[in-house]
């Protein structure tokens, strides 16, 4: 009996099986990995009736073609792009009923920079340190560590699921689509900001900074004018661990922004934490955006994330 | 003990000034009771030279309830023999197997010989791991042989590379791009993603490297 699956036609540039990430295996130098946008995550898992942790393909820019070899139930979400279910249009923030010989696509990424697609039930694969998240650097999770390629087979249970579910623009995480401008960064400063240079210190939340091209899933550099002061800014701390969000301030005095699959100790001073919407709205930037940092206190910062993840379990979907 | 906030789900607590045995068996200690007493406050630690990093779960505790949970905790008089295993790891040292031993003795006015009976004679505590799977670094390497980071990194370190830098040493478990001065290779696996237990040590155990022959060391699984 053959397995039930996708094959892979297209693979686009970057697309990556996740799920929630690894945890408990810092010590071993293993990152966390997991979807950059964890809302959209969240959503497209739930569109098709999963549970929080289940394993979906993080697609980056788009350019992706599936074909079913049974059937199943897909729900998509993330950043816009035209979709395609054998050369149809069909609805993003949504799910849909394939069947066998069925052909998903998945087009540029024209809003945003990542969509995500669940299956019901989960992509079927062995897990490495408890999760199945790829961490491409590490060669861990996923298919051998690697992303998606052309001729891969991405294994799922069939069958046809539970009725196809929308999320109307309303219920929606407004940060996916934001365009043109300015985008705030809030940071809640840690306790180094305080040893910080004054000078620097006023920089960091006066001026603006483009991402750099030098932006991946562990961390993004930022472009514009240095930090006044960064001569002074000790090097070389002893290194210490660090977590997503970590905003770190190298002799260079242009800040980097640690992500999802940041390395585990750093030894460059720290300015503080962007808090966790922040970074999965960081998630849909592309390099040339600007962005700003706004300071934010440490309660507000867990309201904030508190308060979005209650309006999320209280926002029902409704019947496609 | 210093508690700071490292995030929205996390904190830093320092155990020390520096990097010093001290620290990391304070660092140790933090994490084996961390382990027996909250586990499930815990999503994941991160131990390194004088630092622990807690990522707790905010749904079952709060920043000030984990603050609270660390300062309680007992540290001090928990002499665990446990503590600091001692492993030792073969090096084949060579200008074969280490293009930069040469290199560390013309510069430091040594022989190859010395170097290489100096970075094996001493016993090295693992501070952190970290920067790639399974990487290990460990200290503190002898005055007379410690050499700064090469100024332009390698594209290519072989897996098993001995290397130098500053006063921290290390063997790469896996091939990647790195600055570190190379001296020999070291035939062991570091690190195995398919293993029940993929790294042999952590933070706070001993290492010693123990010279080998080309010979001794291919025997052992080595490769050049």
């Amino acid at each position: 009996m053959s397995l039930s699956g996708f094959m892979v036609s297209k693979a686009g540039p970057l697309t990556l099986i996740q799920d929630l990430g690894r945890t408990g295996h810092f010590r071993q130098g293993l990152t966390v990995g997991g979807p950059a946008d964890r809302l959209s995550f969240l959503w497209a898992n739930r569109l098709c009736g999963n549970r929080a942790n289940t394993t979906a393909l993080e697609i980056t820019l788009g350019g992706v073609i599936l074909e079913a070899t049974d059937c199943c139930q897909i729900a998509l979400a993330g950043g816009e792009a035209p979709i395609l279910i054998n050369g149809q249009p069909a609805r993003n923030w949504c799910s849909h009923p394939l069947g066998p010989g069925d052909r998903v696509e998945i087009q540029a990424i024209a809003q945003g920079l990542r969509i995500y697609l669940a299956v019901h039930g989960g992509f079927q694969l062995a897990k490495s340190f408890n999760s199945t998240a790829t961490v491409v650097r590490e060669q861990v999770g996923g298919l051998s560590g690697e992303p998606l390629k052309r001729g891969d087979f991405l294994a799922f249970i069939p069958g046809r699921g539970e009725p196809d579910f929308y999320l109307p623009p309303a219920g929606r995480p407004h940060y996916v689509n934001t365009t043109g401008g300015l985008t705030l960064l809030r940071l809640v400063p840690g306790w180094q900001y305080q040893a910080l240079p004054r000078t620097l210190r006023r920089d960091l939340f006066s001026r603006a900074f483009s991402l750099s091209r030098e932006g991946d899933r562990m961390g993004i550099r930022l472009e514009g004018s240095p930090l006044t002061g960064r001569e002074h800014v000790t090097g070389n701390l002893i290194s210490e661990g660090i977590v997503a969000g970590t905003v770190q301030i190298p002799p260079s005095g242009l800040p980097i922004i640690m992500m999802q699959d940041h390395q585990t100790i750093g030894g460059y001073a720290k300015a503080g934490t962007v808090i966790a919407p922040d970074l999965w709205k960081l998630a849909h930037l592309r390099p040339g955006r600007e962005i700003r940092f706004a300071p934010l206190s440490s309660p507000r910062a867990r309201a904030i994330s508190r308060a979005l993840m209650g309006d999320y379990e209280a926002t029902l979907p409704i019947r496609a | 003990m210093d508690i700071r906030v490292a995030g929205e789900n996390a904190l830093i607590v320092y155990l020390g000034d520096g990097v010093c045995a001290d620290s990391t068996s304070r660092v140790q200690r933090l994490v084996h009771a961390l382990e027996r007493q909250c586990r499930l406050d815990i999503i994941d630690l991160i131990p390194s030279y004088h630092s622990v990093v807690v990522v707790f779960d905010p749904r079952r505790t709060s920043c000030r309830r984990m603050k609270a949970t660390l300062l309680a905790l007992p540290l001090e008089d928990t002499d665990n023999p446990a503590l600091g295993k001692r492993i030792e790891l073969p090096v084949y040292y060579s200008g074969e197997s280490g293009p930069d031993l040469e290199r560390i003795a013309q510069l430091r006015q040594l022989t190859t010989d010395e170097v290489i009976r100096i970075h094996s004679a001493t016993e090295y505590r693992v501070y952190a791991v970290g920067f790639a799977p399974g990487f290990a670094y460990l200290g503190q390497v002898d005055d007379r042989i410690a050499t700064p980071r090469l100024d332009e990194p390698r594209r290519r370190v072989a897996r098993g590379s001995v290397a130098i830098a500053d006063q921290q040493t290390a063997v790469y478990p896996s091939p990647s791009p790195g600055g570190w001065n190379l001296i020999g290779l070291c035939p062991t696996p570091l690190f195995d993603a398919t293993a029940a237990t993929p790294m042999a040590f952590g933070v706070g155990d001993l290492i010693r490297f123990l010279p080998v022959s080309r010979s001794e060391y291919l025997r052992l699984g080595g490769s050049l």
